[in-house]
């Protein structure tokens, strides 16, 4: 199979104590393509984007990666590794756990060091994933004084200073302002143009209409529901309406909601 | 004052000086004598002098110590008032446990007796000692943590040749501290925003132990999350920190004269 970087096979996983977070998924992404995972809160939709980046491992089923069976002991091959960890980059929802480095510079500087690229190129990377997020101003912060959108920022920064070819996306537009979301519209356009491979988890159809094709919906039982082209997806308003995934104003029959000083 | 606001302003005023002395970034980034020293070097230095206020006997060579550290704490532009009182706030609540039993314990001769017990000249000696010693030490960790900014004094002790594997860990810790200090400030906020009136005391030690428990949970969680992102991001068990620069005269001379010191001191005490 040419060209297909993400495999998986009747995937599922149970974290401890038995509660399920993924149930019997199978599909594949190629390189250079797009998908939005949308899903009710607790699908699965992290699961699957922590299985993808290799941190979890499926408890049933097998998950193929680069056309290599990813398991611990794959994983722990120190060349394995490193190919792997270069090629795939996730941006955590929980923001917290992303930044654990002194400055915001130093925060940037994380993921290139780990890969052991020299001093000019890690400078070179950090101020330009700085000047991307606009955050420039922030970089010799300490992290854990920000705001949660500049959070937000850091740790997206820190993901685009890696520069991974697979871009693992969870929540990126959670605390953004109306303009930063925008502006990470374009730049994960413009990502997709240089041929990266993008996996997004995300509540905002908007946004995942904007940057993806192709739509991937978990349901409640944390299987995949529907895997399909975004058009088809948004225009069974009866699947998102069924599975809560859009706000009244964008529903089929249009039941906007009334306005308190409309009301009688 | 009663009770719950007691409770209220303790956690409040305590979370805030927890952020407020590991974040002492205004002081770190002042240009004063101990800003510009290494941290290397900085660290070598002052804690050759800790050393010294711990081992000796004589306590006047514990008193020029603490006499230096006030000194350098002025030709740092720290706030000499701010200074003590970070220092001696904490000193009572460090050795009352130690010092008092000692002053009644230690046995000697009779100075003085309270309902029945006895102080003893020698307990009181031991008792002086011990405070003047904590207060020492304290002033001297104060100088070292105002001074420094928290990478740099981290990128001092791997330079130093402490594992990786430490530098790691105290990166975490600090990291944790503030996460767990914000996450109890919201608590609060959040009790302060539901409950109206005040609380029965029992009330107000069932939601502190519950917090508690759910801090515990949370930093168990967040510990694990913060590993995966690491791990994430390339890390296979050898961290790669940022490279140090080399030593200048400034940081040679303050060693020089830090151990000259210590040495005269050690040699009259
Ligand atoms: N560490 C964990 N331990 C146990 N169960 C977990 C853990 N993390 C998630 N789960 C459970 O697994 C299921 C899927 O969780 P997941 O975080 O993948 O959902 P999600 O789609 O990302 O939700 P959200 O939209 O809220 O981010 C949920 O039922 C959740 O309760
Ligand atoms: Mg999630």
């Amino acid at each position: 199979m040419e060209g297909v970087i993400f495999d998986l096979r009747h995937v599922g996983y149970r974290y401890e104590g038995g509660i399920s977070g993924l149930t019997d998924v199978t599909v594949q992404l190629a390189a250079g393509e797009a998908g939005a995972v949308l899903g009710p809160n607790g699908s699965g939709k992290t699961t699957l984007l922590k299985i993808l980046d290799g941190l979890y491992y499926p408890t049933a089923g097998e998950f193929y990666a680069f056309g290599e069976l990813i398991s611990e002991r794959r994983l722990a091959d120190r060349a394995f590794n490193r190919l792997f960890r270069t090629n795939v980059g996730l941006l955590f929802q929980d923001v917290d756990a992303q930044l654990f480095s002194p400055t915001v510079a130093d925060e940037l500087a994380f993921g290139p060091r780990q890969l052991g690229l020299d001093a000019e190129e890690i400078r070179t990377r950090v101020n330009r994933a700085a000047d991307m997020l606009g955050i420039t101003a922030l970089l010799g912060r300490y992290p854990y004084s920000l705001s949660g959108g500049e959070k937000r920022k850091v740790a997206i920064g820190a993901i685009f200073a890696l520069d991974p070819a697979v871009y693992l996306l969870d929540e990126p537009t959670a605390n953004l302002d109306p303009n930063t979301a925008d502006r990470l519209i374009d730049l994960i356009i413009s990502l997709r143009e240089a041929g990266k491979t993008l996996v997004v988890a995300t509540q905002d159809i908007d946004f995942a209409g904007y940057v993806t094709e192709k739509f991937l919906v978990l349901g409640p039982d944390n299987r995949l529901v529907a895997c399909t082209g975004k058009d088809a997806i948004v225009a069974d308003a009866a699947l998102l309406t069924e599975l809560g995934l859009i706000r009244r104003s964008w529903r089929a029959d249009r039941e906007r909601p009334v306005h308190i000083s409309e009301r009688q | 004052m009663s009770v719950n606001s007691f409770v209220d302003k303790n956690l409040r005023e305590g979370t805030a000086w927890i952020e407020r002395t590991l974040a002492a970034e205004a002081v770190a980034s002042k240009s004063g004598l101990l800003q510009a020293i290494d941290p290397r070097a900085k660290l070598i230095g002052l804690l050759a002098m800790l050393v010294v206020a711990l081992v000796t006997h004589d306590i006047w060579v514990i008193v020029v110590v603490y006499g230096i550290s006030l000194a350098l704490a002025v030709a740092s532009r720290i706030n000499l008032a701010a200074f003590l009182r970070r220092v001696w706030l904490f000193v009572p609540v460090f050795t009352a446990a130690i010092a008092v039993p000692a002053l009644f314990l230690t046995p000697g001769d009779r100075v003085a007796s309270i309902g029945g017990l006895a102080i003893t000249e020698q307990g009181l000696w031991g008792a002086a000692f011990l405070v003047s010693r904590v207060a020492t030490a304290v002033s001297i960790s104060t100088l070292l943590v105002l001074t420094t900014k928290w990478h740099r004094l981290l990128g001092a002790l791997r330079a130093l040749r402490v594992p990786a594997f430490v530098v790691i860990v105290l990166t975490m810790c600090y990291r944790y501290i503030f996460v767990l200090v914000r996450l109890l400030r919201e608590f609060l906020l959040v009790r302060k925003s539901r409950v109206i009136g005040a609380l029965p005391w029992r009330d107000n030690v069932r939601f502190l132990a519950r917090t508690a428990g759910i801090m515990l949970i949370r930093s168990l969680k967040l510990a694990e999350d913060v590993y995966l992102a690491m791990i994430a991001r390339g890390f296979d068990g050898q961290i790669k920190l940022a490279a140090v620069h080399p030593l200048r005269c400034l940081d040679y001379g303050w060693i020089v004269v830090t151990f000259g010191l210590v040495g005269a001191l050690l040699w009259k005490g």
